[in-house]
């Protein structure tokens, strides 16, 4: 019993991790339902620099009953804890932004009350002391499932860094072997329905039409369909987030322990990533080119890399921004296509998957109603918009003025959604929360902290613990933490016991 | 910049079950404060203190005020309660606690194979609560059970009132009792009350359950009176542990309604006196809710103009999520519209009619799962079943609906005493 007598014909454009991604998933949750063509070119080279990502990846994967183990041997991939940023706040400061919560909750009063409590009575700790996770992070260590004995402090999640160049492939084959087809091929033009504007099909270069129902359009940059042809216009926030460079490039992995995190690190005119992987580290500096050149760039990371480097500086170019509707008629657009934020919080790949998640959920019939298109770009538009606040936050809330660049984002206005949100923590340390969509309270937490906005007051019920009864509730803490992260295995070590290990 | 100080002295307005529970509320987080409840006269129309039902959350909320599941079970005669009957007409259906989430089975929802089922065969497999987690227990809870933290509770309002009234004066609420009282204001706000007695109550924070106070200081009360044109009588616990709701066309004598800006200045108002609603076992916990939310968001005396507006956006939003729930059950299918429904509900029902799809609403004290016990319940059918429900052959979905049929048959008697 269907709905309609056959498949839609879904055509994804572009076969980069947007695509094959989109196809992999299509072809798992609706086989019969959906019936996937891949076009892409191997002439058009991906994207992919070595990527960092989110826990929700793994939920990705592991949906699609892909092996953990198998999955970071074919990508050599390292585990990621979170992200050390250094140098934003101020030159000299570092802290965390990991998938866990700081510290634990009592009483329904947020810890982070608690440390600001601890810190206005004299005590010298980060908050960072406090986190299993980052604790584990910075001794290079990891495990998936620490045995807690019993112990309040809350569970964490990670993520992987991995090969990003190498997911396309597997996913690829996953695809297949599930019923997508893949065309190899460039495309040159779309064809429209007389009637409706709708895209009808796409021309090769070779003259081959391939027609479908629905189009994904993973073309990249490019943006070949809802971009060139449908012409959606493109939202720009580079007033906000500047960068709009990059000079990536690998470097040797020196000797030694593999960290399980991913590394932020301001520079004059944005900030470079250091991502470990397996066999490698993968480098890249974030830059603004009005505030920088190209060249400089270069030099920069050449000379800031901590390995020998393994290939020249690759500059890529983007705009931050998205398209102001992602579903337009019968494509839409998934990945870059569709919109774009630097790697900061390592969410590329996740607004792609998240775009995959609701389009599944909102799976139209080949007469597509508006209510679905409608909602799938309510949808979309949020995510974008809240990690777009999220990324602002962590360049305006600096007292950096070393650079114009610094100065720049310093003194800038932000979005209004923003400084609603700062104006509210400042005041009493609260987070305007929602229950959905990346980032919830605990990463705004480690951000505000960690960027240095300490917020006037405390919540008072912080102050309800006698002197005496706190401080040895802190000191435990801190030092279960270290007992904790003792007996956790070594990041490499855990790695190579978990068979994930790939060949050299 | 005034207003430095921690919040020290509160005074809760009122008589009822809010009144009391909001002060053990503040006395028990906030230790060094000092707590007044100035009893006096509220409402007697007022659905707090007439209802005798609420849902499982019910459970966590005495677990934050120190109250045993013992003591309210003895004091205010409390029983298990399963779920509830919603009758309209000849249409029938029952929505049961355990509705958090949406079912899903295999990664499919279960409530999409259930209905392509109906679809097919013309009929139901077996009425949809059948398939949610706690369907075993329909008819087999004894009459004398203790409570179950999974189901929620049928209570004596009197009684209950009379227990919270106990455990604040043991609490060491300082209790006064006042069958008027006037208002002192300032430039801040209230700067005091008098009672009969001529005693003057100065606090930092005005807890208002009258309504009085919170209209005297500008926060109006906003109508909802359009979405809810009728009332819901209510009848007593039935032998199978469900309370029946029955919607009957006459007009109750209150009008629906809440104050969008629920903490105003230095008044912050809970129960009837920030949201009136018709009665369901969500309306207690959705009103101690409020007050826990406030705790979190007590400013410092006075400067704190964005916790008082988060506390209002948030507390906005529950109860515009509470008046769906209430206006749910008026709904007809079949007949035309005949009042407009509250946005979010009409969200909620386009959704359905197009795919049975129930989307994540933020802050929403309801489940996916209520919702769809709900709307299914109330007849409403979606114009495609979901492509991710047809992906299994007949033979598997079908499978499937038996499997979880019979798993929940299997749940009999496990929270009987």
């Amino acid at each position: 019993m269907t709905n309609a007598a056959t498949p839609l014909r879904v055509v994804v454009l572009g076969g980069g991790t947007a695509g094959w991604m989109t196809a992999a998933a299509l072809s798992h949750f609706l086989p019969g339902q959906a019936e996937v063509t891949l076009v892409e070119s191997e002439e058009i080279g991906i994207v992919g620099v070595g990527e960092a990502t989110l826990p929700h990846l793994r939920a990705f994967i592991e949906r699609l009953g892909i092996d953990e183990a198998e999955f970071m041997r074919d990508t050599r991939a390292t585990f990621k804890l979170g992200i050390e940023f250094h140098d934003f706040g101020a030159i000299g400061d570092r802290y965390a932004h990991p998938f866990s919560v700081h510290g634990v909750e009592l009483g329904g009063v947020g810890f982070h009350h608690f440390w600001l409590r601890a810190r206005s009575e004299g005590s010298k700790r980060s908050i960072d002391d406090y986190c299993l996770p980052v604790m584990a992070s910075r001794a290079h260590r990891f495990a998936i499932h620490p045995d807690n004995g019993g112990s309040a402090i809350p569970s964490y999640g990670y993520a992987y860094q991995f090969d990003a160049t190498r997911m396309a492939p597997m996913l690829r084959r996953y695809a297949e072997a599930r019923g997508a087809t893949r065309i190899e091929g460039r495309v040159t033009a779309a064809d429209r329905d007389g009637e409706s504007g709708d895209i009808a099909a796409v021309r090769l270069d070779d003259g081959r039409l391939v027609a479908g129902d629905l189009f994904v359009d993973c073309s990249g940059f490019r943006a070949l369909l809802i971009g060139d042809t449908l012409g959606e216009h493109w939202e720009d926030w580079s007033q906000w987030l500047p960068c709009d460079r990059a000079a990536a490039l690998p470097c040797t992995a020196p000797a030694g322990p593999i960290e399980p995190y991913t590394r932020a690190t301001a520079m004059k005119a944005g900030w470079r990533w250091h991502i470990p992987l397996q066999h490698r580290i993968g480098n890249g500096y974030v830059f603004s080119s009005a505030h920088i050149s190209e060249d400089e760039a270069c030099g920069a990371i050449l000379g800031a890399i901590e390995g020998e480097p393994l290939a020249d500086p690759r500059i890529l170019r983007f705009r931050a921004g998205r398209r102001r509707r992602a579903w337009v008629r019968n494509v839409i657009a998934i990945g870059l296509a569709g919109g774009f934020l630097e790697p900061l919080e390592s969410t590329s790949i996740h607004l792609a998957q998240m775009a995959i998640t609701r389009l599944i959920e909102l799976f139209p019939e080949r007469h597509i109603a508006d209510r679905d298109r409608d909602e799938f770009n309510r949808l979309i538009d949020m995510e974008y918009d809240r990690v777009r606040d999220f990324l602002i936050l962590h360049y305006h809330a600096t007292t950096r003025d070393d650079s114009s660049f610094w100065n720049h984002v310093r003194t800038m206005t932000v979005p209004e959604t923003l400084e609603r949100k700062i104006a509210l923590w400042r005041e009493g340390g609260h987070v305007e929360s929602y229950g959905e969509g990346l980032f919830l309270e605990p990463s705004w937490v480690a951000v505000y902290l960690g960027q240095g906005i300490v917020p006037r007051r405390y919540d008072q019920r912080a102050d309800n613990p006698t002197r005496a009864v706190f401080a040895k509730a802190m000191d435990d803490l801190a030092s279960e933490i270290q007992a904790q992260v003792r007996a956790m295995p070594d990041h490499a070590a855990f790695i190579a016991q978990h068979g994930a290990w790939g060949a050299a | 910049m005034t207003g430095a100080a921690p919040i020290c002295t509160i005074a809760v307005l009122g008589d009822g079950i809010v009144a009391h529970a909001a002060a053990i509320i503040f006395r028990r987080a906030l230790p060094k404060a000092s707590v007044t409840l100035i009893e006096t006269p509220i409402d007697p129309s007022a659905m707090a203190d007439r209802i005798d039902v609420a849902g499982a959350r019910l459970h966590d909320f005495h677990r934050k005020i120190g109250l045993a599941s013992e003591l309210f079970a003895r004091e205010a005669k409390a029983r298990p309660r399963l779920g509830t009957r919603y009758a309209r007409g000849d249409r029938q259906w029952l929505v049961l606690e355990g509705g958090e989430e949406a079912p899903r089975v295999e990664g499919i929802a279960l409530h999409q194979l259930w209905l392509r089922q109906e679809r097919a065969e013309g009929a139901a497999i077996a009425p949809w609560h059948q398939l949610t987690p706690l369907a075993g227990l329909i008819g087999r809870i004894a009459a004398d059970a203790p409570l179950d933290e999974r189901l929620g509770a049928h209570f004596d309002p009197a009684a209950y009132r009379a227990l919270l009234a106990r455990l604040a004066r043991h609490l060491d609420v300082t209790m006064l009792r006042s069958k008027s009282w006037s208002t002192d204001l300032d430039t801040h706000g209230v700067a005091a009350l008098r009672i009969d007695d001529g005693t003057r109550v100065s606090a930092d924070l005005y807890a208002d359950c009258t309504g009085a106070l919170i209209e005297r200081v500008g926060g109006g009360f906003e109508s909802w009176s359009r979405f809810l044109p009728g009332t819901m009588l209510r009848s007593k616990l039935t032998g199978d542990a469900l309370d029946t709701l029955a919607i009957a066309g006459d007009q109750d004598a209150r009008e629906a309604g809440h104050r969008p800006e629920g903490w105003t200045g230095n008044v912050v108002a809970f129960g009837d006196a920030a949201v009136a609603t018709s009665p369901s076992a969500q309306l207690l916990p959705v009103m101690f809710d409020d007050i826990l939310r406030a705790i979190r968001f007590l400013p410092h005396t006075y400067g704190a103009p964005h916790a008082r507006a988060e506390y209002n956006r948030q507390t906005r939003i529950a109860h515009a999520h509470l008046l769906d729930w209430s206006a749910a059950p008026h709904l007809d299918p079949d007949a035309p519209e005949q009042h407009p429904l509250p946005t979010g509900l009409a969200h909620l029902v386009e959704q359905f009619r197009a795919r049975g799809r129930v989307p994540f609403r933020d802050g929403d004290p309801i489940g996916a799962g209520d919702w769809i016990a709900m709307l299914i319940g109330l007849g409403l059918r979606p114009e495609r079943i979901d492509p991710t429900a047809l992906v299994p052959d007949d033979m598997r979905c079908s499978r499937i609906l038996q499997h979880m049929l019979a798993r929940h048959g299997a749940e009999r008697g496990s929270a009987a005493a």
